[in-house]
């Protein structure tokens, strides 16, 4: 369990967040929508523990991201950012392969190249993976990042209970920030698909998204932020509204059936 | 496109662990080569054979070597002028070059990693002419202060029990030096946690001019004595080096540079970004302050010796990256390896170029490094880097 409980942050004297709450349990896939400035970032920043709250806390597993040690967390969460500064000539396997620095000790070299090879499989990219990182393009950049946040968490790993602590579940999370921002129609849909076979395995999946659509197919539920509170939770249903959309956006939109899928679709007015 | 097989990853992860120890080994080869070369070479030629046998002689090991093995036609013979040349002059100055060569490499690797940029080196931003000015104010002002300090406290730290501080005392003010200018250019260069690279490189040429001016106040006010002794400062020599100089510093500089090589896990996920680094469950901040801290402490500790030897930083861990990639587990050992090497070939060629006379080492260094640093400019403008 993902608790964000009341938190509040003021970013140089303005509120970002406002005594909001959000939980998320392992195995859903959580979308966070909102308009620019709404606090996304911020939200997903505070629940990376990249950012402290003034108030309130997040807390994984009830106890605060702070009080874990920071290998310790990084064994139960990765967080896929919205771009790298990477302009290292690194392997796109010794790139996907820093996702395993968390279980230095704790497993094999094999088991790691193991890991990493079903994570670059599961994103498209194990052609790649004697590639120079810096040759990439954006969209194979963020697949191979994808691929990296996979292995730290062990995608393809085993759930259930920590044998070694059996008071700990082995519940894991994976936080996204705009993860189809640079790629293709074909890889936005692959990856979230991903996301999905993620949650299917048991981890907690929270993605920021601009794309509704991709929202409304893919997520479990989505969350709607506007100016630092959440004005609206649910499925797709529930939430993608044509009133909800146009007070939150505000956007005239039309919300459609989708012809296949038959979850909402949205197109602007 | 390319495809691999999916058992491809296996092979190809072992294939850069042998490459990686084969480079390693032939970097040893190389150092062990330049070590020979570099204690043989001069005025006195010793052969390597001669090298070891005196090796065997001084470490009390000498009558392995027994019956025809010694006699005056064997290739082990030598004589006591053989003797003296190589445990008193040779043997020092080699021994000093491989600490400041890999000192100085590892440091300009670690930080090139720490800064996310690969124009960092310990002279560029400032750490090394920090370290400078701190040495030059000691060599000027340290006698004053020490005469001052017996006149008033009765406190003397160069009479022979004090031994031991007065030889350290050099090395800790200039390690104090450089520590205190990383410091400051780290501080102006970042903001949130995010490291600006052009305001790094502006602080680190401004560190240089703050510390140029005050070693030109420095030379403004002292004798002739002290003159000579900034002069070598300045230009980087090393010349005249003495066991009890290297003992008194050995211990810093390697063990710092040691413990730097022990971040490389920490080095390469700090190329992600300092958060990303933080995601993958590294103490980031406890981390950025060790890495400073040994920089300054194996380069304020080289330059205390050695004086400013500039560029190597700089050039041996490109060498290293563009061969090896910038995996810091093979790069890190690699910069020492082939920064000792290097030195010790520099400081060969600073002594036989231009004989009877001596070129200064960092002259030497600079006139290679400069232009190299210009190139990597060039290239990486070209490449959009920055």
């Amino acid at each position: 369990m993902l608790d964000v409980k009341n938190i509040e942050v003021e970013l140089g004297g303005t509120t970002i967040l406002q005594d909001l709450s959000l939980s998320i349990s392992a195995g859903e896939v959580v979308s966070i929508v909102g308009p620019n400035g709404a606090g996304k970032s911020t939200l997903f920043a505070a629940m990376s523990g990249a950012l402290q709250s003034r108030q309130g806390a997040v807390e994984l597993d009830g106890r605060a991201l702070g009080r874990w040690s920071a290998e310790q967390l990084a064994r139960k969460r990765a967080v896929l950012p919205q771009h790298s500064e990477l302009t290292f000539p690194f392997r796109v396997l010794e790139v996907v392969l820093l996702g395993r620095s968390p279980h230095a000790g704790y497993s094999s070299r094999e088991n790691d190249l193991v890991i990493a090879r079903l994570a670059l499989l599961e994103t498209e990219t194990l052609h790649l993976a004697d590639r120079l990182y810096t040759t990439l393009s954006g969209g194979e950049r963020q697949r191979v990042h994808l691929a990296r946040v996979l292995t730290q968490i062990e995608f393809c790993g085993p759930g259930g209970r920590d044998e070694t602590n059996p008071n700990e579940s082995r519940d894991r999370f994976l936080l996204l920030d705009e993860p189809t921002s640079s790629l293709d129609p074909a890889h936005q849909h692959t990856t979230l698909q991903t996301a999905v076979r993620a949650a299917e395995r048991g981890i907690g999946v929270v993605a920021v998204l601009h794309d509704l659509n991709l929202a409304a197919m893919y997520a479990d539920r989505i969350v709607m932020l506007k100016e630092g509170r959440i004005i609206a939770q649910g499925t797709a249903v529930e939430v993608l509204t044509e009133t909800l959309i146009e007070e939150v956006f505000e956007l005239p939109v039309s919300v459609l059936v989708h012809p296949k899928r038959g979850c909402p679709y949205v197109i602007a007015a | 496109m390319s495809s691999l097989t999916a058992n491809d990853v296996m092979p190809l992860a072992l294939q850069r662990q042998q490459r990686r120890f084969l480079v390693l080994a032939l970097l040893a080869v190389l150092l062990l080569t330049g070590f020979a070369v570099s204690v043989g070479w001069g005025a006195v030629g010793i052969s390597p054979a001669q090298v070891f046998a005196i090796l065997l002689k001084a470490l009390g090991l000498g009558n392995l070597l027994t019956g025809d093995v010694v006699g005056d036609e064997s290739v082990w013979a030598f004589g006591r002028r053989e003797e003296t040349v190589l445990l008193a002059i040779r043997l020092p100055r080699a021994l000093l070059a491989v600490l400041v060569g890999a000192a100085l490499a590892v440091s300009g690797a670690a930080l090139q990693g720490l800064f996310r940029n690969p124009l960092a080196d310990p002279g560029l931003i400032g750490v090394s002419t920090g370290a400078g000015l701190a040495a030059a104010a000691t060599i000027v002002l340290g006698n004053g202060l020490a005469s001052f300090l017996s006149l008033r406290f009765g406190f003397d730290w160069q009479t022979a029990d004090a031994l031991p501080l007065g030889a350290m005392i050099l090395p800790l003010a200039a390690f104090l030096g450089g520590l205190v200018s990383t410091f400051l250019v780290y501080r102006v260069a970042s903001r949130a946690g995010q490291t600006d690279v052009a305001t790094l490189l502006l602080a680190g040429v401004a560190m240089n001019a703050i510390s140029a001016a005050g070693i030109g106040l420095l030379v403004f006010v002292s004798d002739d004595q002290q003159l000579r002794d900034l002069n070598f400062w300045m230009l980087g020599s090393l010349g005249g080096v003495t066991w009890a100089k290297i003992l008194s510093v050995a211990p810093f500089i390697a063990g710092a540079s040691v413990a730097l090589a022990l971040f490389s896990r920490h080095l390469n996920a700090l190329l992600l970004g300092e958060r990303e680094a933080q995601h993958l469950g590294f103490r980031i901040e406890w981390t950025k302050r060790s890495i400073v801290l040994l920089v300054a402490l194996a380069t304020g500790a080289s330059v205390a010796v050695t004086g400013v030897i500039g560029f190597v930083g700089l050039v041996v861990p490109h060498l290293v990256r563009l061969t090896m990639g910038a995996d810091h587990k093979t790069l890190l050992p690699a910069s020492m390896l082939l920064g000792a090497s290097l030195m010790l070939f520099a400081d060969l060629a600073a002594r036989t170029l231009v004989l009877p006379a001596e070129l200064p080492i960092g002259i030497l260094t600079s006139c290679v490094g400069g232009p190299f640093f210009l190139w990597l400019l060039v290239r990486a403008r070209a490449r959009g880097i920055w």
